[in-house]
């Protein structure tokens, strides 16, 4: 078992985090892969716009309801769920267990939708969100409406079905930790006195909400104010269940059985980010951090010196292909040299815990097997074998 | 080349992680170059480009000097909003006021895509004829080194968004405006850049369609980004994989080989499912970028390709 594998063998949630084009999403399928092949009952909830992940496991389209993985699928790329635990506590003899991979998208205004019909107190207060014009625009548009469906499926999935693990691809903001803050967020949205004032015209600060709202009348007209206000009223009154939920959400963010994994690829730019967010994971009080770096590239072993590398190439080939090879191998080193440093910085920042890693296939990462061959160098250490 | 700067705005976007920051540098570094003068703004308060010539962060909404030719902007959000109440509208109460109101400061937050407006609004003053001295005088060519895909076509869509809610009022009215000039493939063009990659080339031909479709804004080229140079001919690659044993010089040959048959692939791929006439190029992978070695010659060199295969 590897490191990471031991990490994450008792997780409940895991959730991946990083910079856009890290590879946060192949990362998440491996770990929902590798954890439904020890029996467990997984939700891989993902981002996948270009469908790759979708046609890679089977599944037709992946959309907001969850689809099963076919076990025939997951065999193909070298991961069985059909698992012998060690000795049941239930007496003696090995327990069979077969795991489950189930994977979804976040359908932003689909999760929008059916929380709403769920926390309204009537189908007719329901009906009005639904219909209200800034709602319609809010739960479609913007990237902060991701963050807070990827939090309501997370609630959703945890409470209301027997999924054992969950893992969530986050969605790429310009803060990949605004995830983790919007509950936050959204809870002191509602605790906000200000925002109850526009419910309730009769409270005392409702005079200075009228000159903000003045304000916005004559720069937006009064058909969108009015709007905001029909929905902020409605709204109010499913504060005490929306808190709820946020509450109940952060502290799952919190809770010990929550993995977080941090991905990121070797080069400068994304090193820096990545070093950004582990930093603002520990102001956030989140411990539980594994970082990933992806597109590793390493130093082929026996390390030659490059004198004695060049004379035996010389002697083996052509001139022009052995000053090819020579100009190849003194990239990969360099690339090597830095993929080495930027490991470096990153333990430093997780208290000397080694980040895993996966290699950069020179063919790229697209297709199941590939899938399986990073599950396997996540997962399974020198020599072992699932 | 001259088309494309003949505009008043470049948009560069494209997937998460394949350069597009670099790209759009390169290309405003080859508008200054050939005499306009240039400005390449960051929007949602990213401030990543000076890094990329290993200067320091711009102060927010404060137009700097990168070099000669070339200034730079990172704007937020709250800064776009309070120049827009300073110079673009008679708020009934003075600005300053304004920002400091919670309930205005929730207000603003819950207006569905006003931040995206304002951000784009702010690009899109940049880009005004006669602009004065005192808010930083004219520039020739405005590029924007937007976000990756999703957040770029909100950013864009926003306009037009904002126009069909809110009814009435100057915002509206700008939107309107701004939502025109967008869909003027005189005034306002786009770049996507790509990887020569399997996800990189799907998002591109979607992204593509969807700039040119709802949004209306022309995608004048495709830059496939960090590009190796042709792989090896088939008796040189067969010399190799003939090698009775093989070093880690010889491994890393053949590796570095199936990458760029793989980036060849795919860049025949996307040629193939770009409709007649698109206009596609490629920049080669610049070795001190990807290193973070010499950054200045090594963009200066990028951007030099980047005008050359440009057309």
């Amino acid at each position: 078992m590897s490191s990471l594998a031991s990490v994450l063998s008792k997780a409940r949630v895991v959730v991946c985090i990083g910079g856009g084009g890290a590879g946060k999403t192949t990362i998440a399928a491996a770990v929902a892969m590798w954890l439904a092949s020890r029996g467990e009952k997984v939700a891989l909830i993902t981002i996948d716009p270009a469908k790759r992940l979708a046609e890679a496991l089977g599944i037709e389209q992946l959309s907001g309801q969850p689809h099963e993985v076919s076990p025939q699928v997951l065999a193909a790329a070298g991961v069985t769920v059909l698992r012998e635990h060690g000795m049941g506590t239930q007496g003696a003899g090995a327990e069979q267990s077969e795991g489950q991979l189930w994977a979804m998208t976040l359908d932003v205004k689909g999760t929008f939708d059916e929380v709403i019909e769920r926390l309204a107190p009537s189908e007719q207060t329901s009906a009005q969100i639904l219909s209200n014009p800034v709602y319609a625009a809010l739960s479609s548009a913007i990237a902060g409406s991701q963050e807070y469906t990827a939090i309501a499926k997370l609630y959703e999935l945890q409470h209301m079905s027997s999924y054992e693990a969950i893992v969530l691809d986050t969605p790429p903001s310009r803060d990949a930790l605004s995830f983790l803050e919007a509950p936050g967020r959204l809870r002191r949205l509602l605790e906000d006195p200000t925002f109850a004032s526009l419910a309730s015209p009769s409270h005392h600060l409702a005079r200075i909400a009228r000159v903000a709202a003045n304000a916005m009348r004559s720069l937006t007209g009064s058909a969108m104010l009015s709007d905001l206000i029909a929905f902020s009223e409605l709204v109010i009154r499913m504060a005490d269940s929306f808190q709820e939920r946020a509450e109940a959400v952060e502290s799952l963010l919190h809770d010990r059985s929550t993995k977080f994994l941090l991905v990121s690829r070797p080069d400068e730019r994304s090193i820096r980010e990545a070093l950004y967010l582990a930093s603002k994971l520990k102001d956030a009080g989140i411990h539980s951090c594994t970082a990933v770096m992806n597109r590793v590239h390493t130093l082929d072993p026996p390390y030659e010196r490059a004198d004695e590398m060049t004379a035996q190439l010389l002697a083996s080939m052509r001139p022009e292909l052995a000053a090819k090879v020579a100009a190849a191998h003194a990239s990969i080193q360099l690339l090597a040299r830095r993929d080495a440093d930027s490991m470096r910085r990153l333990e430093e920042a997780f208290a000397g815990k080694r980040p895993a890693c996966l290699r950069d296939e020179a063919e790229g990462l697209d297709d199941l097997q590939a899938l399986g061959a990073a599950c396997a160098q996540l997962f399974w250490s020198e020599g072992e074998t699932p | 080349m001259e088309r494309a700067t003949a505009k008043g705005l470049l948009v560069v976007t494209g997937k998460g992680g394949v350069g597009k920051s670099t790209v759009a540098l390169a290309l405003a570094m080859a508008g200054a170059r050939r005499g306009m003068r240039t400005m390449l703004a960051e929007v949602s308060a990213r401030n990543d480009i000076p890094t990329l010539l290993g200067a320091s962060e711009s102060e927010p909404m404060k137009e700097r000097q990168l070099m000669e030719g070339l200034q730079h902007i990172s704007i937020d959000r709250d800064g776009a909003l309070r120049e827009y109440l300073r110079y673009e509208v008679g708020a009934p109460v003075p600005a300053s006021a304004l920002m400091r109101s919670r309930a205005f400061s929730l207000f603003t937050a819950a207006s569905p895509g006003l931040s995206e407006l304002l951000m784009i609004g702010k690009v899109s003053e940049l880009t005004r004829r006669a602009r004065s001295a005192r808010r930083g005088g004219e520039y020739d060519l405005v590029v924007l080194d937007a976000p990756a895909t999703g957040n770029a076509v909100a950013l864009l869509s926003a306009p037009s968004t904002f126009a069909t809610i809110a009814k009435g009022g100057p915002i509206a009215r700008q939107a309107r405006a701004i939502t025109e000039i967008l869909k003027d493939e005189r005034q306002t063009g786009a770049l996507v850049v790509a990887d020569a990659e399997q996800m990189a080339v799907t998002e591109t031909l979607s992204l593509r369609a969807a700039l040119q479709g709802p949004l209306g804004v022309r995608v004048e080229a495709i830059v496939v980004n960090r590009m190796l140079p042709s792989p090896l001919a088939a008796d040189e690659l067969d010399g190799l994989e003939k090698c009775a044993v093989k070093g880690g010089a010889i491994r890393s040959a053949l590796w570095l080989d199936a990458r760029a048959r793989m980036q060849h692939r795919q860049l025949a791929r996307l040629r193939r499912r770009l409709p007649q006439g698109a206009s596609c190029c490629t920049l080669p992978l610049e070795a001190s970028l990807e290193l973070g070695q010499e950054r200045e010659r090594g963009m200066e060199r990028l951007s030099q390709a980047l005008e050359r295969r440009l057309r």
